[in-house]
């Protein structure tokens, strides 16, 4: 009996800390499964041995597999897709959003979906002249719907699953979390759509989120690129041909800016000799180019090259453009740069250099607080730039996650997408297993490197994961999960199973509020397990309501993090969630309880 | 195939794969572990269950206890007293750290020793602009040494020393693996001292962060704050005591600029009333200021000079340089020096524009830099504000420049007591450093996301995947049947062959699995063969010791050589080249030397 006490008092604690917040999260789980060691109820391998547990290490598989989709773009495309086709009604505009932001977050979980669409969003708000605060909480809410789509949408369906398959039953398949999912989604669409207008407020807010979608069109107008641009071929008459592009240099030619060579299939690059057929693009007014063309024997289109076919040459999947500083005391200082020149590394293109705004005069040497525009590969650019020499305006890893839709890669990662899903989803290999190929897979073929990968992974949710499943064992070990189960059996008597999911519900609801999903999630499911058995029913559709519940964040800021990250864009108070949050709170119930058991019954 | 014979696959395909190094460590560590899992030698559990071991843990959470000794300038201070010692010179460097490391590693093992002594020697490579893969592996094999010197150095020592006991032998004194320990230990450094610079690897650092150890004197040069920037003190007799400085009268201070004022902590305190101690910061000629001075009871005092870094940093507060970027919502904006920002934290203390000094009034342009100072917390706030750009982050400056900041006694004590406790064996090592390393992050001097940067997850991962490899050795009779092989080869021929056989057989196994695994492995063997030889079983045991300490070969030899594999870029083939005369070294001890201490 005293076990039971000690894991009452430790579950007290770890709850009263969560809510406390004055620790962080990682520690309170750690000393959670320490206090398990110490008060004697588990060993130290046991306590520990949570981390290695298959669950937490397909959690942190997830997140690998999470940052491959954004690296290579996919996510951008996504916010594409929004902007293309939202359209100007509301009604198209929630539901579209919620769908996709549900459907994104099925794969990728559901921070990773609204962190990639929240700055489109907020576009969109602006663009379309509503208030974000009317859009970021649907988008959030849609996100939490969505979850439920798949195994891979929240940690707690991994949970879940492994809980019903340690008792013997086949676990929950990949896809058989949609069965909820979707009605969960559609209802929440359809809540929004028909109360979001009344119960969201309408507010202005003053901080939004930095939004990079636009940037190769900001930096092209900045540096004042679109115009006057003209492509010129190389004939295999020119003398430039078997030149070493590197030591192209147009800038004793007055006006004209050298902005880059392609060759003839499309790619760029600045290592290989020129030859015939090869584009070069430069800047500058008619009569120099003219002249230049005729001098060094090149074909002249008559007609400029059109803004957003330079922005398209310049800004691609392939390579990016990056905006550095020189910073007092940097080497480069009183060196001599010139637009069109290729830096020393051999795989950087200085296209434009300003100072104060102003193009720099032809021959002037650089000092410091000037500004160039670099041209390159975004690996290029990602490796150069990381030196004392230059200061970074944004940096190019994020503006190609943000700006680059689909980029390279993107049919790779989401070849290893699919492989995983189709594994999870026949079976034929265990959930860790599949997770663990898959992020295996992402650094194998090059999609991020080790470092982006840890980088990539959220720590304190793995750790929470791995902290807190000892606890899971403690609770049922010591009997304290039979004892609990006992009172939830007793309370809910012969009003039977129904009102079982319905307290379950209740009680995983209110602790998922106030302290983490995937926590509540570990202490209750062994009491759901537990009295699933004394009622002599099927674990399975208790499992899936302890599920439905722990995604009902709706209540409070503080619910989940994601409603803490739309709080400061949507300019929301604390007490904004709960009128929207309610009414779907009412339909997770209504689910949990009377649909569940229809499909898992009793 | 039996089981056997998979495993013996599976360690070769995956040794191979490692000296291919065309695929990333942890790819084929965690590879392997799958492979074992899906020929049915290990289960799921069975093969993740590196993650959850003590062992591993104990090294994430160290790495998040150094980074706790960064954070506060422990480092830096420990940093700062090596700098004597090494004197400019790689080589010393070198050695310094080794009889360091050596010295930790009977308190707080290798692994710790290694976590600590790290950025250390991290800190002054940085500064000696050399590259950390000259440095590290020393270390890490001088640990090998280290850990001989006391029966507290490694656990396999305590096996040793309870099998000498167990069977019938006088106890093991503490200190009696020092016999062996030292020679081994002067050996390793003649080694290192004559062989390193040919067989350490020559990496180029690419990663190296600046060296800012200079950072304060720069910026005073770079602003020309020495010249004519003086502060002065407000005396307790001051007659500006109460008055707000904003009101300061510097009429009869002509060409006098007021700067800032702060507090003796450095915090700014321009809005507030002067009080006694606060300092006012004027920039302008020096008669002007001796004449403001004389007027108000204020001590004078030069931003200049050797000490004039500690005038403008110290553990409180600091400054930064940040530069407008393009577009920035700040382009436009009047400032002038003197100025406090907009939420009032920081003081604008100059500005330049293209290396020429701004001393009036002056719109904001992209380019422009400007020198702020206010406390640490403020300034670390505008890291991330859009439009401006921080040329040096001001956490690496507050690292390497300051030494004992904020924090660092209690980062020392959280030290001292995680010492005790593993030095003691009153908690599992693991154990005691999770407490640390969640004292550490409960303290607030490292936030949980620069705890989770700084675990270097590369070693973390690795070792959590050679785990199960190990475990299958073990299992499957893998490790029993080439021991029992060798052991037959040596057949009966002279003790000290024995002793060969044994040491090769120590060395090789400790290639793949822990060195405690192998121990445990061998320590039967060799008892049994020299009671079989008629000899005392003290020389093999003392020999297996040292073998199970020269773990040179490959990084996974031992969790200490995974450890400096990452942060010094080291390949799978760099370690022999180096390990190679070492083992051969430890070699000459075992056979040569063990025998004439602890006769047959």
């Amino acid at each position: 009996m005293t076990e039971i006490w000690t894991v009452f008092a430790i579950i007290g604690v770890v709850v009263v800390l969560f809510m406390w917040d004055r620790f962080p999260v990682v520690i309170v789980c750690l000393g959670c499964s320490l206090a398990l060691w110490a008060s004697g109820l588990l060993t130290i391998n046991q306590a520990l041995a949570g981390f290695g547990d298959p669950a937490t290490l397909f959690v942190a598989s997830l997140f690998v597999l999470s940052a491959g989709l954004e690296v290579t773009g996919v996510t951008a495309w996504a916010g594409q897709l929004l902007i293309s086709s939202a359209g100007q009604s509301r009604v198209r505009l929630i539901t579209f959003m919620m769908l996709l932001v549900g459907g994104l977050c099925a794969l990728i979980s559901v921070n990773g979906a609204v962190a990639a669409l929240l700055p489109v969003v907020v576009v969109l708000a602006v663009r379309l002249g509503r208030s974000p605060s009317q859009l970021l909480m649907p988008l959030v809410f849609g996100a939490h719907c969505g979850s439920m789509l798949l195994l891979t949408g929240t940690p707690v369906n991994v949970l879940i699953a492994e809980a019903l398959a340690g008792t013997g039953v086949d676990g929950f398949s990949y896809f058989e979390f949609g069965i909820v999912g979707i009605p969960l989604i559609a209802g929440g669409i359809l809540i929004a759509v028909f109360f979001g207008e009344r119960l969201l407020p309408t507010r202005d807010s003053a901080n939004l989120p930095a939004d990079l979608s636009q940037h190769a069109k900001t930096l092209v107008e900045g540096y004042r690129l679109s115009s006057d641009v003209y492509a010129l071929r190389l004939r295999e008459t020119s003398p430039l041909c078997g030149r070493a592009r590197a030591t192209l240099d147009l800038g004793d030619r007055g006006t004209i800016k050298l902005m880059g060579v392609r060759s003839e299939d499309g790619s760029a690059s600045v290592r290989a000799a020129l030859s015939a057929g090869d584009m070069i693009i430069v800047r500058g007014d008619a009569e120099a180019v003219g002249q230049l063309a005729t001098e060094l024997d090149l074909g002249l289109r008559e007609e400029t090259v059109p803004g957003d076919r330079v922005q398209s040459t310049l800004f691609n999947r392939d390579s990016g453009l990056a905006e550095v500083i020189i910073p007092p005391r940097s080497p480069l200082i009183g060196k001599r740069f010139f637009p069109g020149m290729v830096t020393e590394s051999g795989d950087l293109i200085v296209l434009a250099i300003q100072r104060q705004g102003e193009d720099l005069a032809h021959g002037s040497v650089l000092s410091s607080g000037d500004t160039l525009l670099l041209q390159g590969t975004w690996d290029a650019l990602d490796k150069r730039l990381n030196k004392a020499e230059v200061l970074v305006v944004d940096s190019p890893d994020l503006v190609r996650r943000q700006a680059v839709p689909m980029g390279n890669g993107a049919k790779t990662m989401l070849g290893i997408m699919g492989a995983m899903v189709v594994l999870l989803a026949t079976g034929i290999v265990p959930a860790a297993v599949a997770g663990l190929g898959a992020a295996c897979a992402v650094v194998l073929l090059g999609i991020l490197t080790v470092e982006q990968m840890y980088r990539a992974i959220n720590w304190t949710t793995v750790i929470l994961v791995g902290a807190l499943l000892p606890l899971s064992v403690a609770i049922e070990q010591s009997g304290a999960a039979a004892l609990l189960a006992n009172g939830l059996v007793d309370l809910v008597g012969d009003a039977g199973p129904r009102a079982l999911l319905a307290g379950l519900f209740i009680l995983t609801a209110i602790m998922g509020q106030i302290i983490s999903n995937t926590a509540t999630a570990v202490i209750l499911i062994p009491i759901a397990v537990v009295a699933a058995n004394q009622m002599g029913v099927s674990p399975a559709p208790v499992l899936m309501a302890v599920g439905v519940a722990a995604a009902a964040a709706f209540l409070t800021p503080v619910a989940t993090p994601t409603n803490l990250m739309v709080m400061e864009p949507g300019n929301y108070r604390f007490g904004d969630y709960w009128k929207l949050g309610l009414p779907m709170m009412i339909w997770f119930f209504i689910v949990a309880v009377f649909f569940v058991p229809l499909v898992w019954s009793f | 195939m039996s089981d056997v014979g998979i495993v013996f696959g599976i360690v070769l395909v995956t040794i191979a794969l490692f000296v291919w190094n065309r695929l990333p460590v942890i790819v084929v560590a965690m590879a392997s572990a799958l492979a074992l899992n899906l020929t049915g030698i290990l289960t799921l559990n069975e093969r993740l269950a590196g993650f959850g071991d003590p062992a591993i843990l104990f090294i994430a959470a160290l790495f998040i206890v150094t980074a706790g000794l960064e954070a506060t300038g422990v480092t830096t201070w420990v940093g700062q007293r090596f700098e004597h010692a090494v004197a400019g010179s790689e080589r010393r460097l070198r050695i310094v750290a080794m009889l360091a490391v050596t010295a930790l590693c009977p308190l707080i093992n290798a692994s710790g020793a290694v976590g600590a002594l790290m950025p250390v020697v991290l800190l002054l490579v940085m500064r000696l602009r050399d590259s950390a893969a000259r440095h590290l592996m020393p270390l890490a094999f001088a640990s090998g040494a280290g850990s001989h010197l006391a029966l507290a150095g490694a656990p396999k020592n305590v096996l040793i020393s309870d099998a000498a006991f167990e069977y019938g032998y006088a106890t093991v004194g503490f200190f009696e693996f020092a016999l062996v320990g030292l020679p081994l230990l002067a050996g390793t450094i003649a080694i290192v001292a004559l062989l390193g610079d040919r067989l350490l690897p020559q990496r180029a650092a690419e990663n190296l962060p600046p060296d800012l150890s200079r950072f304060a004197q720069t910026m005073v040069e770079q602003y020309r704050l020495s010249t004519d920037t003086y502060r002065l003190e407000v005396c307790a007799r001051s007659p500006l005591i109460g008055s707000s400085p904003a009101r300061l009268d510097l009429s009869e201070a002509p060409g006098l600029r007021l700067l800032t004022v702060t507090d003796r902590a450095g915090a700014p305190r321009l809005a507030a009333p002067l009080r006694a101690g606060d300092r006012v910061m004027v920039r302008g000629p020096v008669e002007a200021a001796r004449r403001l001075a004389a007027a108000h009871d204020l001590e004078m005092d030069e931003i200049s000079g050797p000490d004039a870094a500690a005038k403008l940093i110290n553990r409180l507060s600091g400054v930064a340089e940040a530069v407008i970027a393009p577009r920035s919502q700040f382009i436009g904006r009047r400032v002038f020096p003197g100025m406090l920002t907009e939420d009032r934290a920081l003081a604008v203390i100059a500005i330049q524009r293209r290396g020429e000094d701004i001393l009036e009034e002056t719109e904001l342009q992209a380019g422009d830099y400007v020198l702020l100072q206010g406390d640490w917390d403020a300034i670390d706030r505008r890291r991330d504000t859009r439009g401006v750009l921080l040329v040096d982050k001001p956490a690496e400056v507050r690292r390497q420049v300051i030494a004992l900041g904020v924090g660092a006694r209690a980062m020392l004590a959280i030290v001292g007591v995680m010492v005790v406790l593993i030095a003691t064996g009153w908690t599992a090592p693991a154990l005691a450093a999770l407490l640390a390393a969640g004292a550490t992050l409960v303290l607030g001097v490292v936030t949980p996301e620069r705890a989770y940067r700084a675990v270097n997850w590369t070693t973390v991962i690795l070792m959590a995947g050679m785990f199960p490899l190990s475990t299958a050795l073990f299992q499957t009779g893998a490790a029993q049947l080439v021991a029992d092989g060798l052991v037959a080869l040596t057949g009966d021929a002279a003790p000290r062959i024995l002793l060969a056989g044994i040491f090769t057989l120590g060395v090789g196994l400790g290639i793949v699995i822990s060195n405690t695994a192998t121990c445990l492995i061998l320590i039967p063997i060799a008892v049994l063969s020299a009671e079989a030889f008629g000899i005392s079983a003290l020389p093999v045991l003392f020999t297996l010791s040292i073998a199970t300490s020269a773990s040179f070969l490959t990084p996974v030899s031992t969790p200490v050589n995974t450890m400096v594999m990452g942060p010094a870029g080291y390949l799978f083939g760099d370690y022999w080249r180096l390990g190679l005369p070492l083992t051969i070294l430890y070699f000459v001890v075992a056979v040569g030397l063990t025998p004439l201490i602890w006769p047959f």
